[in-house]
């Protein structure tokens, strides 16, 4: 099945929202807008349902309840200004998008040489640490779309112990701005690693119970085995990327395909998973919270102790960085994300575009996937898909 | 198809070679830069794209639309679109960019080739005003409901003066510059100009 | 399915009885992370308040607010924070240059009132003004860049000794460029500098390249800026906000940097002063820097301007003061020459005597006295008299006028202030083997301590704390010089005195003994009705605020009015002459705002 059988909406005019002239109108149809306030629904922003009892007949994404215009405004600050800005554009993983502001300008400015070792260490450690802390969120999340309380009870406070950890190093809980041109902000606290160390064997430690509740559970396999599955054909067609593309059972990682930072110096396994349903989506952030532990204990291992971890900078108040196009991109927990980012030769970027994985994974394949959906898998779809609204619409 | 692997390598093992020369034989020498290894970027002429795409589409490795995006050259009265074309087998990007009018802003879709390309040409017709005919959303709300302003990415929407005009300074508000303030107190003065 | 995944998620059941897996957070005071970004606190004592802090914020959240006068080195001003905009970035932090800015671990604060979240840290006192945790600026993470491009030297400094050319080559357009783009524009230095230069301006103009309005921002106020640019004491440099955690802007070279890059100046300067002073003439005494500055402002706003000098050439201290390897004739003569293409006329070689001064009084509408100090303080010491005991001055204007002068193979230099440095370098260059006699510790010399380094390294030897007790003859010509070691004592919280150590006496042969601690007024050539008038107990001259002195239409300016003793004070005097020429003469009305 490919995505081109659908037709997009069929009878059905997008701007004036009605029905085209000729098509007859069911009776029983119901709209219903799902979100943007719903407790099982993956942010600020909202679906809009035609419904025939509890099956779904087509349905529409809204976004735009988070448009911040920040692409705009880092057009029209410094270098240095735009940086507190790029960590909202997905508000649970700041630090990717930091990165990817930081290694874009860097390599168009040059700097990129002169990140010390230290510092690459530092901020392989911080996309890591976030890496697992959402998906350690998405997979309570998941949980929780399907009624039960308890798991994401548990994933919540884990993932709050490794906050704790991002607090300690970033003085940061939820924005940690901690990666900058040239390095990162600040150095490791002293005993940080130990403590680090004990949030990640207390993690590992109730991971199995997490599993007798998650993944081995009768009533969790009953309701996602199977369901919402998105067809391979569509990987090429509409470009998935992260644990989606993985749960097809092709280990695909910008990790690994496109090395940077540290990683291709690290051991870890691309978590890959059959079936492409809603299980098989979730088993592969099952696996991967395990293999993000264990980078993280290597990191910790190998990282340097000494050395700068930023490198000199210039003036940032009047920092120009020469004309030049690049595209950045880095492995956030929900897929590829990326950056182009133009430069001008002035003190300003010229132009930023973030490309972003729920920017398809909600409109394009949750669209397409509605159509004969049951009411009640529709938060656990967007979960599974793990649409992050601030970055689709930033 | 024909065969990409990595064994396609040219002397500086840049494998993105084999793609650029196919399509300098196919389409002609359009300029192109390698940004990094895996980091290609072609700028070619606006007739040019949608026989390259469905080419690279149909034809070769490169069939992920990994990105489509829009920048506004005020100066030059041109956007420039840029396709980004990606390689899972390869792992190698093309930046495949195009120049047209700014003040008849008007491309093709490439909706047939990828289908998310109806969401982002849906955002650079909202956002920069740039027309894809035949793209099923154009036109549709995205992001901006009720807009009424020029689009607001294009480089001359000014967005202190619409702030200033939307959300107003809370009264009272003071500030000195530093630089100013200084001058003023200490009799700073000119006698040229 | 099987059973046991059915019976799997009873098993959380367990967690009834057993240690739960969750904790109870929300009913204890948790305080932040020992570097937890929370409520701003600031050291106003040590802040300068340069708005650094509110450029770099993004949210605009921070206003610069007054809170005490403005003084040399501190804008008065100090940043408000408003909670309702701030994101907490700290970035404010990690840019202040002087260190003070910092977050509390502290981060909350619950009232009932929104303005309260708009406050001054450090002035508005809140309970987290003391905390020792929080986020604050690190020696590893800076923002701005407190590295100055070195200054390239034309040779190694064991050849400099060897030659007269200029020592310093000057900065490369690409030097000048990275050094401009260390500034933060805060404009602290506008205030210390006398003449109130348009500092950021012209740094912000070479910075990006353009040259043309630079030199144009440069000469808005300053006639002599090649000069200033080689050799002004640079007030400015020491109250640079980057200067406080770091090198300081290096503002004269880039000013010097700037002024180099044109040799016709008249090419890429304009000025648009309406021609009020037609018809007016105005005759300057002395042709100073003082002096030319009131010369060329006033020329080019149509007043008939002659500057009397004594001397054969013009340019005062700046030039029989300063060696020419640190400032060339030829970049004299450039600025000199700019002023005549505009319009004053120099008359050299004219000593101005009483008569002639008073004959000035009626053929001039108004004159401008700057004379400056050239009379020598005398060493104070038995054996002043003998020959071989000379003043710096007279040997500086000897030196420069192209005379010969003899040092001998040994001398040594009383003094410690730039005369001193110059008088020694000089007779470095005679090739004398020099030692350098000053009362007082290094730090309290007066010179330029880049000028004091430079001398070091150049071979010349520095005794401080040496307080000479007489000069004897001695065989062949040769004088003792005999001083006696001081120790430093302070007395009524000043500066530390030196005290005589008696008994002890260490004597040093010499070829000669030059004296540079300081040179008097010298007025015996004005009328004695206006001598009496306008000079004070020093022997100086006291002025208004105008400038005038108790002479109506005698305007004075320079060493003879303030004590700096430097070039750029003069200039500035000179400057304050030309605003109260104009209105002594009601010519202008609104012409002196720029």
């Amino acid at each position: 099945m490919s995505v081109f059988d659908y037709n997009t909406q069929p009878g059905f005019d997008l701007i004036s929202e009605t029905p085209n002239a000729g098509t007859t109108v069911d009776p029983k149809e119901v709209q219903l807008w799902f979100g943007p306030q719903h407790p099982g629904i993956t942010g600020n922003m909202s679906v809009q349902l035609w419904m025939e009892g509890d099956s779904i007949k087509r349905g529409i994404t809204h976004v735009g309840y988070l448009h911040r215009g920040f692409e705009k405004l880092m057009e029209r600050r410094k270098f240095i200004q735009s940086f507190p800005i790029v960590c909202r554009m997905c508000v649970a993983e700041p630090d990717t998008t930091e990165y990817l502001l930081a290694s874009s300008l860097e390599e168009l400015s040059g700097l990129d040489k002169e990140v010390p070792e230290k510092a690459q260490w530092l901020r392989t450690l911080i996309m890591e640490m976030s890496r697992l802390q959402v998906t350690l969120m998405v997979l309570g999340g998941q949980v929780g779309t399907m009624g039960m309380g308890t798991a994401p009870n548990w994933t919540y406070t884990l993932r709050d112990f490794l906050l704790d950890s991002f607090e300690e190093l970033t003085g940061g809980r939820v924005y940690h701005m901690y990666i900058a041109y040239g390095g990162v902000r600040r150095d490791l606290t002293k005993g940080f690693a130990q403590r680090l160390e004990a949030t990640l064997d207390l993690i590992e430690e109730r991971l199995p119970y997490l599993d007798d509740l998650i993944l081995n559970s009768a009533v969790f396999q009953a309701r996602t085995k199977g369901v919402s599955v998105v067809p391979t054909e569509w990987a090429d067609e509409i470009g998935i990327t992260g644990p989606t593309l993985r749960a097809m059972g092709v280990a695909s990682d910008v990790r690994r395909d496109y090395p940077y930072l540290k990683y291709p110096e690290l051991d870890f396994d691309i978590c890959t998973a059959e079936g492409s349903d809603i299980y098989a989506r979730t088993k592969v952030r099952r696996d991967e919270i395990s293999q993000s532990i264990h980078i993280i204990r290597q990191i910790l291992q190998m990282m340097p102790h000494e050395g700068a971890y930023c490198a000199k900078l210039p003036n940032m108040l009047t920092w120009t960085i020469p004309a030049g196009m690049t595209y950045t991109r880095a492995e956030s927990s929900r897929g590829e994300m990326g950056f182009v980012m133009v430069t001008d030769g002035s003190d300003k970027i010229r132009r930023v575009h973030l490309r972003g994985p729920s920017y398809t994974n909600a409109v394009t394949i949750l669209e397409r996937m509605l159509p004969g959906m049951n009411i009640a898998d529709l938060s656990a779809t967007m979960v599974s898909l793990q649409t992050c609204p601030p970055e689709i619409e930033r | 198809m024909f065969d990409f692997n990595h064994s396609n390598l040219d002397e500086n093992g840049n494998p993105g070679a084999e793609i650029v020369s196919r399509i300098h034989d196919r389409f002609g020498n359009f300029p192109v830069h390698v940004q990094k290894p895996d980091l290609i970027r072609l700028n070619v002429p606006q007739t040019d794209i949608i026989p390259l795409l469905s080419w690279l589409r149909t034809e070769t490795p490169f069939v992920q639309l990994t990105h489509l995006t829009a920048i506004d050259w005020l100066e030059e009265d041109e956007f420039e679109l840029v396709y980004l074309i990606t390689a899972p087998s390869l792992c190698i990007s093309l930046m495949v960019c195009i120049r047209v009018n700014r003040e008849k802003a008007e491309a093709e879709s490439v909706f047939n080739l990828w289908l998310q390309a109806e969401t982002y040409e849906q955002e650079l017709h909202e956002m920069f005003g740039i027309h894809f005919p035949g793209s099923p959303r154009q036109g549709v709300p995205f992001i901006l409901e009720g807009w009424q302003d020029m689009p607001p990415m294009r480089r001359d929407f000014d967005t202190v003066e619409y702030c200033n005009r939307t959300h107003p300074e809370r009264p009272g508000r003071e500030h000195h510059d530093s630089r100013i303030y200084v001058g003023r107190k200490f009799g700073e003065k000119g006698y040229l100009k | 399915m099987s059973l046991k995944n059915v019976i799997a998620p009873f098993s959380a059941w367990a967690r009834a009885v057993q240690k739960p897996f969750t904790v109870p957070e929300a009913d204890t005071f948790r305080p932040g992370a020992d570097r937890y970004r929370g409520w701003h606190i600031n050291d106003t004592k040590q802040c300068i308040g340069c708005g650094t802090c509110g450029d770099i914020c993004q949210n605009g959240a921070i206003d610069m607010m007054p809170v005490d006068d403005a003084t040399k080195g501190d804008s008065g001003l100090r940043p408000l924070v408003d909670y309702g905009r701030c994101c907490w970035c700290a970035l404010c932090v990690d840019v202040c240059p002087s260190g003070s800015l910092g977050m509390s671990n502290n981060y909350i604060w619950i009232d009932r009132d929104p303005d309260v979240f708009r406050y001054i840290p450090g002035v508005d006192k809140k309970e987290w003004d003391d905390d020792s945790k929080g986020w604050r600026k690190e020696e590893g993470f800076n923002l701005v860049d407190p590295d100055r491009v070195p200054m390239p030297m034309m040779m190694p400094e064991e050849d400099r000794v060897k030659t007269w050319a200029e020592v310093v080559l000057g900065y490369s357009e690409k030097e000048a460029r990275a050094e401009a783009a260390r500034c933060v524009e805060c404009g602290l230095c506008v205030a210390a500098c006398p003449v109130h230069m348009h500092i950021p301006e012209y740094i912000a103009a070479i910075r990006d390249g353009q040259y043309d309005v630079a030199v144009n921002q440069i000469y808005d106020n300053n006639a002599l800026p090649e000069m200033c640019g080689k050799v002004c004491t640079r007030h400015c440099e020491d109250v640079c906000s980057i200067g406080v955690n770091g090198d300081p802007l290096a503002i004269r070279w880039l000013k010097r940097f700037a002024t180099e890059q044109f040799s016709d100046l008249s090419a890429v300067l304009s000025h648009d002063q309406p021609q009020i002073g037609v018809g007016k003439s105005v005759a300057v005494i002395g042709g100073g820097p003082g002096g030319l500055t009131t010369a060329f402002y006033l020329a080019i706003r149509g007043f008939k301007v002659t500057v009397f000098e004594a001397l054969p050439q013009v340019g005062g201290a700046t030039f029989f003061g300063i060696p020419k390897y640190r400032f060339p004739l030829p970049s004299l003569e450039k600025q000199v020459k700019l002023m005549t293409d505009w319009g004053v006329e120099i008359k050299t070689n004219h000593k101005v005597e009483a008569d002639e001064f008073k004959q000035m009084q009626q053929d001039y509408d108004a004159i401008y006295v700057g004379t400056g100090l050239l009379k020598p303080s005398s060493l104070r010491a038995e054996g002043e008299d003998l020959p071989g005991v000379m003043p710096a001055i007279e040997m500086l204007i000897d030196h420069h006028l192209g005379k010969t002068v003899e040092v001998g193979e040994k001398v040594v230099v009383v003094g410690g202030g730039n005369v001193a440095i110059d008088a020694a370098r000089i007779s470095r260059r005679l090739g004398a083997d020099v030692t350098i006699a000053y009362r007082r510790r290094m730090e309290d010399m007066p010179a330029d301590h880049e000028e004091i380094e430079d001398s070091e390294s150049e071979g010349v030897h520095l005794i401080t704390q040496n307080i000479p007790l007489r000069v004897e003859q001695l065989p062949e010509g040769k004088l003792d010089f005999i001083w006696g070691p001081a120790e430093m004592v302070s007395e009524g919280g000043g500066r530390p005195r030196p005290k005589l150590v008696e008994g002890v006496e260490n004597h040093l042969a010499v070829d000669k003994v030059i004296v540079a601690i300081g040179q008097k007024p010298d007025l015996r050539w004005l009328p004695t009705d206006v001598a009496e008038k306008i000079t004070n107990s020093w022997g100086g001259i006291t002025c208004d605020e105008n400038g005038m002195t108790a002479a109506a239409g005698v305007f004075a300016g320079g060493d003879l009015v303030n004590d700096t003793a430097d070039a750029v004070s003069a200039m500035a005097d000179g400057l304050t002459a030309v605003d109260g020429i104009i209105n002594y003469l009601g010519v202008g009305s609104k012409t002196e705002e720029g």
